[in-house]
């Protein structure tokens, strides 16, 4: 039973982790791409949350966005024919 | 001992598999709410202030169709002031891995106009505008872009909708946003539904990305859908055809720059046949005082070729110096005429008095217009002020060159100073991610335009000077 849980809840979480990747992998490669951060530290600065920087990169609306000292170029999908 | 022993332990399991099954329940319902909640919705409202002021230096008289015309005297000066609001409400949806939508519904009006002087917004009425969205009232909502995505393959896009074509770059950097609108501003500045396929290849830090696009120009007869339009003794076909290309490479992270970004669009159509058949009456002096009936027929036709190089680069030496350039090389082909028939009261509004051949796009007589245009902008952001950044634009056009951005925030006609040339000052002041202020000074000399409309019959030498300084109180959510 304590197994079948865990594994669910294992299950679950990996699942989520999936579902909610996106984001965090276009912070680490903005970061990778163009600060030319390892992947480690790219990652070590995807904090998560409301205030995190994942969600600051993910709305930001300026040209630019400067986190800990890595000055990214933001997008808006929505003003660019085919993605 | 040994009996409080397993007392304890089966308290413990059944209390964590309490624990695990509420667990479980609770990561199953935020599971479901994020597979659930496909849509986004975010925005942005801007209140700008405007002061204009415009000389003209040259005297002129431009006409209308209705049969009015404007007379502006050598030395007039006019000074207007513009509180204006604009708000966009973006939508998005990515319901697959495949599928995405875009959507931005958007509305820019004047701040409580009253008096509406004259124009055709009159048709609403003096004080709808007050009760819009609460009363029984025509209060439109626009849909700007309503496009979708469609990966067919891992490189492969299809786009179809309302597409992003307007607010194109160099506009992003005086408004401090990223890339606006997907046609360089010099292409064409307006909005075009259409079909798109786009090829993307990321190549390590560089993505190359080539796209077809068309964007058929409507010519119906909105009065009987089912039957064609007439131009002179001809029928027209329902569309013309606007086709355009574009070639698009995007590199991060070089020794001398943090980005470029180059862009190549072709574009082309011929055969528009934009002026309507219209009836409208006026007292016209030249006809006598007596009511004269105007029709307004016409068999003008326009055609436009477009070749726009724009590049841009971010992060010069890796500072905050930005730059960008916009080249236009550009022809029209225009043909027919526009005839005013001029027909009096006296006579019995039976046959026309007399005709006057206004002449087609861009001149009296059918032409292959050529003209070419460019800007270039330089931004500086700083490390400190909370990023705040002053930049500077320039551009500079032939008296023939087709210029065309239909959504003139800035009152001067920046981007549309045919034969002159415009600059524009600006700082942008983040209050904070969400917040920003920005300031700036505008000019603009117009050395040409055509008498009807600004673009149709004898083509006018003048010189307009317009200045203005505005302030823009921006706010995304």
């Amino acid at each position: 039973m304590r197994l079948s849980n865990v594994l669910v809840i294992l299950g679950l979480t990996l699942a989520s982790t999936g579902a909610f990747a996106g984001p965090k992998d276009d912070f680490v490669d903005a970061v990778v791409k163009q600060c030319g951060k390892s992947q480690g530290d790219a990652e070590a600065m995807a904090t998560p949350g409301r205030s995190g920087n994942v969600i600051k990169f993910k709305t930001c609306s300026s040209a630019t966005i400067d986190i800990d000292g890595c000055t990214l170029q933001c997008k808006d999908a929505s003003s660019s024919i085919g993605g | 001992m040994l009996k409080k022993l397993m007392i304890t332990t089966a308290i413990a399991t059944a209390s964590f598999g309490a624990t695990m099954s509420d667990l479980e329940s609770r990561v199953e319902a935020l599971e479901f709410a994020g597979y659930e909640n496909w849509w986004k919705f975010s925005g942005n409202l801007e209140y700008r202030f405007d002061n204009v002021e415009r000389e003209y230096k040259k005297g002129y008289t431009s006409s209308t169709f209705s049969g009015t015309s404007t007379t502006r005297t050598a030395g007039e000066k006019s000074e207007t002031k513009h509180h204006r609001i604009y708000s966009e409400l973006d939508i998005e949806a990515k319901p697959s891995d495949k599928l995405s939508f875009y959507g931005r519904l958007s509305a820019a009006k004047y701040m409580n106009t009253l008096n509406k002087g004259g124009g055709d917004y009159t048709a609403d009425g003096s004080f709808n505008e007050l009760s819009e969205g609460q009363g029984q009232g025509n209060s439109a909502v626009f849909l700007e872009r309503a496009f979708v995505n469609y990966n067919m393959t891992k490189n492969l896009t299809l786009s179809i909708g309302r597409l992003p074509t307007i607010d194109g770059s160099p506009k992003h950097f005086s408004e401090g946003r990223p890339m606006m609108g997907q046609y360089p501003l010099l292409a064409f500045g307006g909005i075009f539904d259409g079909v798109a396929l786009t090829y993307a290849k990321q190549m390590g830090d560089s993505l190359f990305k080539l796209r077809g696009i068309y964007t058929p120009f409507n010519q119906r007869n909105l009065d009987s859908l089912t039957d064609k339009l007439t131009s002179g003794s001809n029928k027209l076909d329902e569309s013309v055809d606007v086709y355009s290309a574009m070639l698009e490479f995007e590199k991060v992270n070089m020794s001398w720059a943090k980005r470029v970004h180059f862009i190549y669009q072709y574009l082309y159509f011929n055969g528009l046949s934009a002026i309507p058949t219209s009836t409208s009456y006026a007292h016209i002096a030249a006809v006598g005082t007596d009511l004269t009936k105007i029709t307004v027929t016409s068999d003008a036709e326009l055609g436009a070729q477009r070749h726009v190089l724009y590049l841009e680069a971010n992060g010069i030496a890796h500072t905050g110096f930005s730059a960008a350039f916009s080249y236009l090389k550009g022809k029209t082909m225009n043909t027919g005429n526009i005839a005013q028939c001029l027909d009096s009261r006296a006579n019995g509004f039976g046959t026309c008095d007399s005709t006057v051949n206004v002449g087609t796009w861009y001149g009296k007589n059918a032409n292959d217009s050529k003209g070419n245009a460019w800007i270039a902008n330089v931004n500086y952001q700083f490390s400190m002020l909370n990023s705040a950044t002053i930049g500077f634009e320039y551009m500079d056009s032939d008296k023939n060159a087709f210029l065309y951005d239909s959504s003139s925030k800035n009152l001067v006609g920046e981007y549309t100073s045919r034969g002159g040339s415009s600059m524009h000052v600006y700082w942008i002041q983040p209050v904070d991610n969400k917040f920003k202020i920005r300031v700036g000074y505008q000019t603009a000399e117009t050395k040409a335009t055509n008498s009807f409309g600004g673009y149709l019959g004898e083509t006018l030498d003048i010189n307009n000077k317009s200045t203005a300084y505005y302030s823009s109180l921006q706010f995304s959510f």
